[in-house]
């Protein structure tokens, strides 16, 4: 992988090749502010033969600098599990954050079935530090010490956290244009999806924060759409709830949207009440496919190990074949098929003034290649073989 | 299913293995035709979007109809949605048509072959590739009822696509077909006798596929400014031309197709409306009152929302226009005669089938000379049919001919002599004349009297076949040749003997055995004829044509060719090109005497010789070698012998000898089977005027004459110089009339400057 990967110097939104997780940067005003959504640094992608990327390396190496250190104006959690925060603790370490965003399910006890992981105990941790110190002085919150919680919790009523300012609180319906003290109104704008206020019991997956980030240039914009690892009937509630409300419907639009939990099937196959088998789920397509704005991409940050087996964990083939269904040829794009499956790079989406635009490596065939390939392969090599083929009695 | 729906399910199987993600299939369904429905996802990828290209999806799904007979018969895709509608090569909105005909189809290479075929097809139509604009584009689809009698268009349309025209279609009525003759802007300029039909030309393009019910039709009309009332107006003026009992046919084009050279052309439809007796009743006329007027306008409306509710058929239309139609004969020689005026002399074994194959080439004139009848023994090798016997071979050839061909075709039962020398302004009007006589005669007369025609004739092209119809020799005079195919033949025949491998052709034309293989047909009653099929002089007839036809139109040359049946036995095919050069002409009294370059070349090599062994003023001389024929009036010098040994060389005088030259004479005549015999004798005057003397006189007289060597005719040629002035005398010793007082000579002579002096 090339060691000299750059951030833009437009605004833009970059998918990182990390394994099957969740890596997203967002350059907000390039050269200044950064906001990284997720977090899912593998200690192999280290080995130069791992087509995965050391994301935290090359966050370091392309962050705009502070004080001579690399410095990261948002971090976005949007739910606490592993493949979502993996490498946080080194992260902290090495990059000054600015702001953290993350749901109220953070704060929230955690049951042996649904445990923490060291990174995401640590990122616990560093909120409560922050809550701490923003309740010590709330009027005057330094940058590396803010914190936006979002999403209605309960918990949030409790003692320890009832005192927190509105500045670093947000519920679902709200549009943030502040990052880290800086109001980026025009620029930049993440509307609040999710959670929702009765999702605190929810599992994990489906209280995690959704996002319809818009990044404007000029009089055009992109929008890009975060739905963590939600489910079909979350992730529906969130297109029924948006329409309802008929100004906030914009926001379900999206240029670019991350497919849910890595290109999980849950997502449109779901097994009802009293249902044996998950079927499909055509609703969940069309509200896609109805927002889907004009050449949109669907991004499935995942390894390329597509798999409909019963009880294998995302990526899944038969969600990728439904996205493929709904979006431009060539418009579905897994992280680690891009450009190739061998040598997996960051997708860069670039926002200008003619929309957005994926500065694609892909050589773009003259034909369906991969269903000429196939055709290809089953027809045959017809010719002899290139290895030996042995013969006789077994020895 | 059939053992071949289950082998296309398999293939899919494995398809599916080797790309999980690319493609996939589910359960396959028996339909009530029997065709298998298999329903397909694709996925795409990232392919290369153009302009205008279809949009697809990363991942697309249609169904697949396999056949039961498949692969011997390819499968039929097709989608469920719209959105493929309207783009070429996408028929009725759904079916993805993949293959232009059965031959790119490979029944071995299954389900493999179409998916290859597939995603080529998605890759250039999402690229807007399907129709370059070097190619001809997809005519549009419209509902065709095949019961009504097609019409076919041969003439191109008469204003360029992208024109709105009004106008008239000539038409020809045929059993099988109602055929358009000719356009017209009005119908002043149409024969009485012919039918005819209302043109309507588009100016824009009419969807790729044609609305179906005469309502949505309407609207495009709309579109191009034909509104109801315009639309009714034309049916009227429709309704007015043809038979009262046919349909009231509309021909309509719009400019939706292209030539073989991307140039936009007009797609042809023809309607057949119904309502004839009501169209015409529906123009007011001056005297109409209110009640009447009211009432044609009620009609109008009925019948106008009458076609609006109806759903609208085409008449099938065949296209042979040259500017839609790729000749299949394209890049063949062959096709050099389209457009051309030919005469053919002669319509037997060879000329009836050379007729066929070039009025098939679409010349733009045919006409046939011949003064033969169809006999029923002919029939074995002869384009006639039984309805033929008896009548005259050119116009029976002429009328068969136009039966399938565009070309003026006509035939002339007459005399190929006749017809040529009669007329020779009309001789000269065509691109190419064709001497299929093989008769010597027609070929004599025509030497004799070529220099009416010389320069005149553009081209002619004469064919010969042996007695066994397995060999062919055949000239080919450019317009500027001195000489007809007389002595065209002679050149070649020389050039044959002294060339190799060519003895099989020599003994097959000009030997005993030429004249043995000849037979007559009905003993005592026809003319000696060969034996030979009609596969035979196809054959040969077809590989002449294929020869003169492909003569590159910058080579003004003349041409002989000597070639035998290509599957003639054993051996390997001859195929001799020769050249035929320019020969010098000069014409000496009633003679046209060639002289071949080899005769200056030979003496003045002699001269020389003499020069060295004894003085520049000695003179020499010798024998000339070639060919006289008193019947065409010419004379051919093929070669100057040198002196023969006992030949006297003094200043001034020269006595040719006689030692050897009867030898020579039949070693010439043997080799070049009687086409070089002796026919004269040339000697030199050095620094003088190559006029005979009287002792020149003295020598020939006493060479032709009875009462000498009663050689009858001689020619004599000197060559002189005076003052530096080259020049050859030619001078043509005749003995033609003799008695018991003596003898008549004729001696013609002809002084001609030479380009490069011999002595």
């Amino acid at each position: 992988m090339p060691q000299n990967f750059k951030l833009p110097d437009k605004k833009a939104v970059i998918y990182w090749p990390v394994g099957t997780g969740d890596s997203t940067t967002l350059v907000l005003r390039p050269g200044e502010l950064v906001m990284q959504i997720d977090l899912n640094h593998l200690e192999k992608a280290d080995d130069p033969d791992e087509p995965s990327w050391p994301i935290i390396d090359h966050l370091v190496k392309t962050l705009p600098k502070r004080n001579g250190r690399p410095y990261l104006a948002v971090f976005a959690l949007t739910h606490p599990d592993q493949d979502h925060c993996r490498g946080f603790a080194e992260l902290l370490k090495k990059v000054d954050i600015g702001e953290l965003w993350h749901t109220p399910k953070v704060f929230r006890a955690h049951s042996k079935d649904e445990p923490l992981c060291p990174d995401a105990r640590v990122f616990r941790n560093e909120a409560h530090r922050r809550r701490k110190a923003i309740l010590a002085r709330p009027s005057s919150v330094p940058s590396g010490d803010r914190l936006r919680v979002i999403g209605h919790d309960a918990i949030l009523n409790e003692d320890q956290y009832k005192g927190l300012p509105d500045t670093a609180k947000s519920r679902a319906g709200d549009k943030v244009t502040l990052v880290d003290g800086v109001n980026l109104a025009g620029h930049f704008q993440a509307f609040i999806h999710a959670p929702f206020s009765d999702d605190q019991e929810a599992d994990k997956n489906n209280t995690s924060l959704a996002l319809n980030v818009v990044l404007w240039e000029g009089k055009t914009h992109g929008q890009f759409a975060f739905f963590g690892d939600r489910e079909y009937p979350t992730i529906k509630r969130i297109f029924e709830v948006t329409e309802f409300n008929k100004t906030n419907t914009p926001y379900l639009y999206w240029d670019v949207m991350l497919a849910s939990h890595h290109c999980s099937k849950k997502v449109m196959y779901w097994k009802d009440e009293g249902q044996k088998d998950a079927t499909l789920k055509q609703d969940i397509m069309d509200y896609f496919e109805k927002y889907a704005r004009k050449g949109a991409y669907i991004v499935s940050s995942s390894k390329s190990d597509f798999t409909d087996e019963p009880g294998d964990n995302p990526p899944h083939r038969k969600a990728r074949k439904k996205y493929e269904e709904i979006v431009d040829a060539g418009g579905f794009v897994c992280t680690h098929e891009y450009p190739s499956k061998k040598d997996p790079a960051p997708l860069v989406f670039v926002v200008l003034e003619q929309g957005v635009k994926l500065e694609d490596a892909r050589t773009k065939a003259a034909v369906a290649a991969g269903l000429a390939t196939a055709a290809t392969a089953a027809r045959g090599a017809g010719q002899p073989p290139g290895l030996q083929v042995g013969f006789g009695r077994k020895r | 299913m059939t053992p071949g729906q289950e082998r296309a399910v398999r293939e899919l199987r494995r398809l599916c293995t080797v790309g999980p993600n690319e493609i996939d299939f589910e359960e396959p369904a028996l339909m009530s035709n029997n065709w298998l429905d298999i329903p397909l996802s694709l996925r795409i990828g990232p392919v290369e979007h153009r302009e205008g290209g279809l949009r697809l999806k990363d991942r697309e799904r249609l169904s697949l109809l396999v056949p039961p007979d498949f692969p011997f018969r390819k499968p039929v895709a097709f989608v469920e949605h719209d959105r493929f509608a309207g783009f070429p090569h996408v028929v009725w909105g759904t079916t993805l048509c993949l293959y232009q005909s059965e031959l790119e189809w490979n029944p071995s290479d299954g389900l493999y072959g179409y998916f290859t075929r597939l995603s080529a097809w998605l890759g250039r139509a999402a690229a807007n590739d399907m129709d370059p604009v070097e190619g001809p584009l997809e005519p549009p689809h419209h509902i065709t009822d095949f019961s009504k009698t097609p019409f076919l268009i041969s003439f191109n349309a008469p204003v360029a696509a992208g024109t709105g025209w009004v106008g008239l279609a000539e038409l020809s009525k045929k059993p099988n077909r109602i055929e358009i003759v000719g356009w017209h802007q009005s119908e002043e300029s149409i024969p009485q006798t012919s039918a005819t039909a209302l043109v309507v030309l588009l100016p824009e393009r009419l969807p790729m596929e044609f609305p179906r019910k005469g309502k949505d039709f309407f609207r495009e009309l709309e579109k191009q400014h034909l509104d109801r009332d315009r639309i009714l107006n034309l049916l009227r003026l429709a309704a007015s031309y043809g038979e009262e009992s046919d349909p009231v046919y509309v021909v309509l084009g719009s400019p939706s197709r292209r030539g073989p050279d991307g140039t936009p052309k007009h797609h042809f439809a023809v309607w057949a409306a119904h309502f004839r007796k009501s169209l015409k009743v529906i123009e007011p006329t001056a005297g109409d009152n209110d009640v009447l007027a009211h009432l044609r306008k009620e009609i109008a409306d009925l019948i106008y929302s009458s076609f609006e509710d109806s759903d609208l058929t085409w008449c099938p239309v065949l296209d042979d226009r040259s500017e839609i139609i790729v000749r299949r004969d394209r890049g063949r020689p062959m096709a050099w005669f389209e457009g051309k005026r030919v005469l053919l002399l002669g319509c037997g074994a060879l000329g009836s089938w050379a007729g066929e194959m070039i009025a098939r080439a679409n010349p733009a004139l045919l006409d046939l000379v011949d003064q033969g009848q169809v006999k029923p023994g002919l029939l074995i090798r002869q384009n006639f049919t039984r309805d033929d016997i008896g009548a005259a071979k050119a116009t029976a050839l002429a009328q068969r001919l136009g039966a399938f061909s565009k070309a003026e075709i006509k035939g002339y039962d007459m005399d190929a002599h006749q017809f040529l020398i009669g007329d020779v302004d009309r001789a000269a009007c065509y691109d190419l004349i064709i001497d299929c006589t093989a008769s010597r005669i027609f070929q004599m007369k025509l030497e004799r009297d070529w220099g009416k025609l010389a320069g005149k004739l553009r081209r002619l092209a004469s064919l010969v076949i042996d007695g066994q119809a397995q060999n062919a020799i055949a000239v080919d005079l450019s317009s500027g040749s001195a000489h007809g195919p007389w002595i065209g033949y002679l050149r070649l025949k020389q050039a044959l003997c002294g060339a190799k491998r060519t003895h099989v052709l020599l003994d097959a034309f000009y030997s005993d055995q030429a004249i043995g293989d000849l037979f007559q047909p009905e003993p005592g009653c026809s003319d000696p004829t060969f034996a030979g099929s009609a596969v035979d002089a196809v054959s040969l007839a077809g590989d002449f044509l294929n020869l003169i036809a492909s003569r590159p139109e910058q080579d003004s040359s003349s041409m002989g060719y000597a070639f035998s049946s290509h599957a003639a036995g054993a051996s390997a095919p001859i195929h001799e090109l020769v050249p035929l050069l320019d020969l010098d002409v000069i014409t000496v009294g009633q003679y046209r005497v060639f002289v071949s370059p080899v005769v200056y070349e030979s003496a003045r090599n002699h001269v020389t010789e003499n020069n060295q062994e004894r003085s520049r003023r000695h003179e020499t001389g010798g024998l000339l070698w070639g060919y006289w024929d008193d019947a065409a009036n010419v004379i051919v010098i093929f070669d100057a012998s040198g002196p023969p040994p006992d030949s006297r060389h003094d200043p001034g005088h020269f006595e040719c000898g006689t030692r050897g030259t009867k030898a020579e004479h039949a070693r010439r005549s043997k080799n070049s089977r009687g086409s070089s015999d002796f026919i004269g004798m040339w000697h030199t005057h050095p620094g003088m005027s190559p006029k005979q003397s009287m002792e020149d006189v003295a020598g020939m007289a006493g060479l032709v004459a009875g009462l000498g060597q009663n050689q009858r005719r001689a020619l004599m040629m000197i060559f002189g110089r005076l003052r530096g002035r080259a020049e050859v005398g030619l001078y043509v010793y005749e003995s033609i009339d003799a008695d018991r007082r003596g003898e008549r000579l004729a001696i013609g002579e002809a002084l001609v400057a030479l380009k490069e002096p011999v002595v």
